[in-house]
């Protein structure tokens, strides 16, 4: 079942944008389209709140952005991780690792 | 250089501009476009509609216009941070290429940085002590409020202590005042038989420590009933006191000393460096317990006034209550009450004195200023090149001043701090130098003001004579000398025509303080030289009191007195002593009518006369001689006999002489015979007429007093004379006070101590300016040299000889000086006038004065220009031909 983009955790998108950034730059519409099928559709992103996250990334200095030429020869604008993006995703993956076990302990205990 | 510091300053170079606002809306804009469109696309792929798909992709983006206000707000902010990094970022690299910049050039950094801090050292220093002297108020909390309450009289031309009565009627009274107090100081002998000591006691009524907000490091302050008569005696010792001879030992508390035989109970310890304004650097080591009652006679008042009360509402007040207090009512019509501030202390003179200090250290920065102009307009237009090639390379116009401007910001902070420093030991000097007139300045701190102005001022003139020659150099013609060779003498011109004009300028200032300096100098050794009319070397003065309830009449105090002589003569070392009344400088006074036997009494009025009671040895012990007739003898006063001074003679018996002829300085008083005339004994001052009523000497009979002076004449200078004295009178009685102890030649030398600390300081100016304007000079002689290499290359190949290239520097530099003395001497001649007050046997245009200034000051500069010149002289043709 697709959550709705509102439930996503605070915090979540902000992870899912890094780690789709660590493969290489991207523009905001194959952020969206990569993390869409990674996830096989089950999260569908809203796109305004991506764009926010964006921003709101680039002005933590975890993103930076730079004008260039799409694949269909427009302009756009491609974000790539700082080294300071790479470290907030490293800290960011262990503590989802920790939180998905917790959760997993629980839900599976026997 | 680092590839890293060159990468940066790529990456500055080609910085992109900033956005506006609507630049950055315009680009979130074209973001979202791009993002709507590829969703349609896929949509459209997927087999929408055209026009379903852009709805479709609408729909999946969410709230448009939030999200647009949202990324413009947080990139908006972004950009400003960014831009804030930039700038100061830039300054960072403007400080540190500046420091490599100075590093370059030491020699120029350090003319610079000492020629400022010289200046603003010498500004701070005398700045400081003016501001201390003339503005600041008294140093304790609500010190602007503290006034010293005296009387004046009528024409405003003396000030006197206030009675006893007006000073009792006015704390019953009163409204003005939070606090009125009184003091006043006395002489003590601490009786201690190691080592007895005359110390100055301050005797303050109870109110003066609140009114100062004081409160003792240890025990108690004194109150009313202290002083009551029949309470037991108490004092409190001063800091330096305590440490000193009870090694700060706080048991002292509760203790007894001897004061003058008496025992005291020490009752606590004052705070270190307290003193009670309006003392004038009398140095009070300990504080006694000052009766409030009405009798005490010719005690100071103090004085802190509520806050509002202005001076003048109180002195209406005092007034008010004087009239109608019937004691003090008698005398309020000749004396007015009057507030004053330690400020009004100083006389005009004084004033003056410090606003010519002031002006000269003034001079002293101009000149300094001046310097610094001109070494960096130098330094500006040999590196023009510089300059333009930044400029060429995308560095705007903003960006070089800019960068001007950091390497000025530099110099000046550390000329400042330099000059601090300078500020800092400068004032201890002075404060060491200071005469008695300006004790205040013993209390003249460094405090955070002094250190914002210097500072201010180093940062002014730093940046304004560091910028302007900036501006100067890269303002005009920028592509100049890219094209032609910078080596040319046209590159500057202009440059070199005010580089010129400050030294001119430089020099006539310099001319100027040299003349007042001279002036002073002068001033001081006529001074030293001054006949006397005695010789004060080898000579000591005591004041020595008999207990009056013990020596009641003329045989006890006869006796006494005939002893303690006795005594003093057998000290080792004593040549002669004999008595008198006083002794110069300290000469009394009498105001009178004199009147000449044989004349009609005088017409004009009272005469002021310098009179002493003095014994027949008197004269031969100051080694002050007898022109005419004989010393006075020793029979009884039925003879009547006096002498007369030199000029007093003159002018009362002009060509005939004096001896026999009969005097009275009052009317129907006895005559009295002149015996003998003996040499004007007269002290050089400056200011003012000096004293010219001439002196009368009457002869001294033992005992008509219980005080009297004891004048020894030493053979070897033995130290220790003042504490054998104190022995000789505790030997004869120890309630017998010796004070006032000094060596007559220092008492002589403390006269001069105002023309002293004038001359000094004036002359360090003088010194300090002619070495600005020196450097200065030789600057300007180096500069044209060098910019000239070429030319004496030319000149020296074409077989002009050596020495005609140097004559050829030096005479243009002599057109320098000639013009810069010609101007000094000229403005010497305008303001030396100012000076009229501070000098002695000496005329502000004294000639002597100011041709050695003007040939000292050739002088000088033929020696900041020699330098260069022999340079030229030794310039090699090959090698300036050359070229770049």
């Amino acid at each position: 079942m697709a959550r709705k983009p509102a439930d996503l955790l605070h915090g979540t998108l902000d992870a899912l944008v890094l780690k789709t950034l660590s493969w290489g730059p991207m523009h905001g519409y194959a952020i969206s389209r990569w993390i869409e099928d990674r996830t096989r559709q089950v999260l569908t992103i809203e796109d305004a709140a991506l764009y926010k996250s964006l921003h709101r990334l680039e002005s933590q200095g975890t993103l930076e952005s730079e004008w260039g030429v799409s694949e269909n020869n427009r302009r756009a604008k491609y974000y790539r991780l700082t080294a300071r993006g790479r470290a907030e995703l490293r800290a960011e993956t262990d503590t989802w690792r920790q939180y998905a076990a917790a959760v997993f302990s629980v839900l599976e205990a026997t | 250089m680092s590839e890293g510091s060159g990468e940066r300053r790529w990456q500055r170079l080609i910085r992109f501009p900033f956005r506006g606002r609507a630049g950055i809306a315009a680009d979130v804009d074209e973001e979202f476009r791009f993002h709507l469109d590829r969703r349609a696309e896929e949509l459209r792929a997927r087999g929408l509609e055209p026009l379903a798909a852009r709805d479709g992709a609408l729909g999946r983006f969410g709230d448009l216009n939030d999200a647009r206000r949202y990324c413009v707000a947080l990139d908006a902010r972004v950009e400003r941070g960014a831009r804030r990094r930039t700038w100061f970022g830039d300054i960072a690299y403007d400080l540190k290429h500046a420091l490599r910049q100075l590093r370059r050039a030491p020699g120029v950094s350090l003319v610079v940085i000492v020629t400022l801090a010289l200046g603003i050292g010498a500004t701070t220093a005398i700045f400081s002590a003016v501001r201390h002297l003339l503005i600041d108020p008294i140093p304790v909390p609500g010190g602007d409020r503290i006034y010293a309450v005296s009387r004046v009289s009528g024409d405003g031309s003396m000030f006197i202590t206030p009675r006893g009565e007006a000073v009792a009627a006015w704390r019953r009274g009163a409204t003005s005042f939070e606090h009125l107090g009184t003091f006043t100081t006395t002489e003590r002998t601490l009786s201690a038989s190691d080592a007895p000591e005359n110390l100055i006691a301050g005797e303050i009524s109870a109110d003066v420590m609140p009114l100062l907000g004081v409160r003792p490091l240890l025990g108690r302050a004194f109150t009313n009933d202290d002083a009551r008569n029949g309470a037991a005696a108490v004092t409190i010792l001063g800091h330096g006191f305590w440490k000193r001879r009870f090694g700060g030992d706080p048991r002292i508390v509760g203790q007894t000393i001897s004061l003058d035989g008496r025992p005291f109970t020490v009752i606590g310890v004052m705070p270190r460096n307290f003193s009670v304004p309006f003392l004038f650097g009398e140095t009070a080591r300990i504080w006694l317990p000052l009766s409030a009652d009405p009798s005490v006679v010719g005690a100071r008042a103090i004085a802190k006034l509520r806050p509002g009360v202005t001076r003048e509402s109180a002195e209406r007040e005092l007034s008010e209550i004087m009239r109608s207090d019937p004691v003090s009512a008698r005398s309020a019509g000749e004396w007015k009450p009057i507030v004053r501030r330690p400020q009004d202390y100083l006389g005009t003179g004084t004033r003056d004195t410090l606003l010519v200090l002031l002006g000269a250290v003034g001079l002293v920065l101009l000149i300094a200023c001046a310097n610094v102009a001109n070494v960096l307009l130098a330094r500006a237009v040999a590196r023009r090149r510089e300059f333009v090639i930044r400029a060429a390379l995308g560095a705007g116009s903003g960006r070089v001043v800019r960068q001007v401007l950091a390497e000025s910001a530099l110099l000046s902070v550390a000329g400042g701090v330099l000059g601090l420093l300078i500020a800092w030991g400068g004032l201890g000097l002075i404060v060491r130098i200071r005469p008695q007139q300006l004790a205040a300045l013993d209390e003249v701190r460094m405090n955070p003001e002094i250190v914002a102005f210097a500072l201010a001022i180093s940062l002014v003139t730093g940046i304004l004579f560091g910028l302007a020659p900036a501006i100067f150099a890269t303002g005009r013609r920028l592509q100049d000398p890219l094209r032609s060779s910078s080596r040319s003498s046209t590159a500057g011109a202009g440059a070199g025509r005010a580089r010129r004009a400050l030294v001119v300028a430089e020099m006539s200032l310099s001319v100027v303080l040299l003349v007042a300096a001279g002036l002073l100098v002068r001033t001081l050794v006529a001074m030293q030289q001054a006949p006397l009319g005695f010789d004060p070397s080898g000579l000591t003065r005591a004041w020595i009191i008999l207990p009056a309830e013990r020596y009641t009449n003329v045989q006890q105090r006869t006796e006494a007195f005939g002893e303690i002589l006795r005594r003093v003569r057998g000290i080792p070392g004593v040549e002669a002593a004999t008595w008198s009344m006083g002794v110069p400088p300290d000469l009394g006074i009498t105001i009178g009518t004199l009147e000449l036997e044989g004349r009609p009494a005088a017409t004009e009025g009272n005469v002021t006369l310098q009179f002493n009671a003095v014994t027949p040895e008197y004269f031969g012990i100051l080694k002050n001689p007898i022109r005419a007739g004989r010393p006075l003898s020793d029979r009884d006063s039925a003879a009547r006999e006096v002498m007369v001074s030199e000029s007093m003679a003159r002018r009362q018996w002009p060509g005939e002489s004096a001896v026999g002829q009969r005097l009275r300085l009052s009317s129907n008083g006895p005559w009295n015979t002149v015996v003998g005339v003996v040499a004007d004994v007269t002290l050089p001052s400056t200011g003012g007429a000096p004293f010219a009523g001439g002196q009368v000497y009457y002869t001294r009979f033992n005992a008509g007093f219980e005080e009297a002076t004891l004048v020894v004449r030493q053979t070897t200078g033995a130290p220790g004379l003042a504490t054998a004295l104190v022995r000789v009178a505790e030997a004869v009685d120890p309630m017998i006070r010796v004070r006032e102890v000094n060596a007559v030649g220092s008492l002589v030398q403390a006269r001069f101590a105002k023309e002293r600390f004038n001359g000094i300081l004036l002359t360090a100016f003088a010194v300090t300016a002619l070495v600005l304007a020196g450097v200065g000079l030789y600057g300007v002689v180096a500069y044209s040299v060098s910019q000239r290499v070429r030319e004496m290359g030319i000149r020296l190949a074409l077989g002009a000889r050596p020495r005609a290239v140097m004559r050829l520097v030096l005479l243009g530099e002599a057109r320098l000086t000639i013009l810069g003395v010609v101007l000094g001497l000229l403005a010497a001649t305008a303001v030396t006038g100012l000076l009229r007050g501070m000098l002695y046997a000496v005329e502000p245009t004294d000639p002597l004065t100011f041709v050695s200034v003007g040939v000292a000051l050739l002088a000088i500069a033929l020696v900041a220009a020699w330098v260069p010149a022999r340079r030229a002289m030794h310039v090699d043709p090959v090698v300036a031909l050359r070229g770049e």
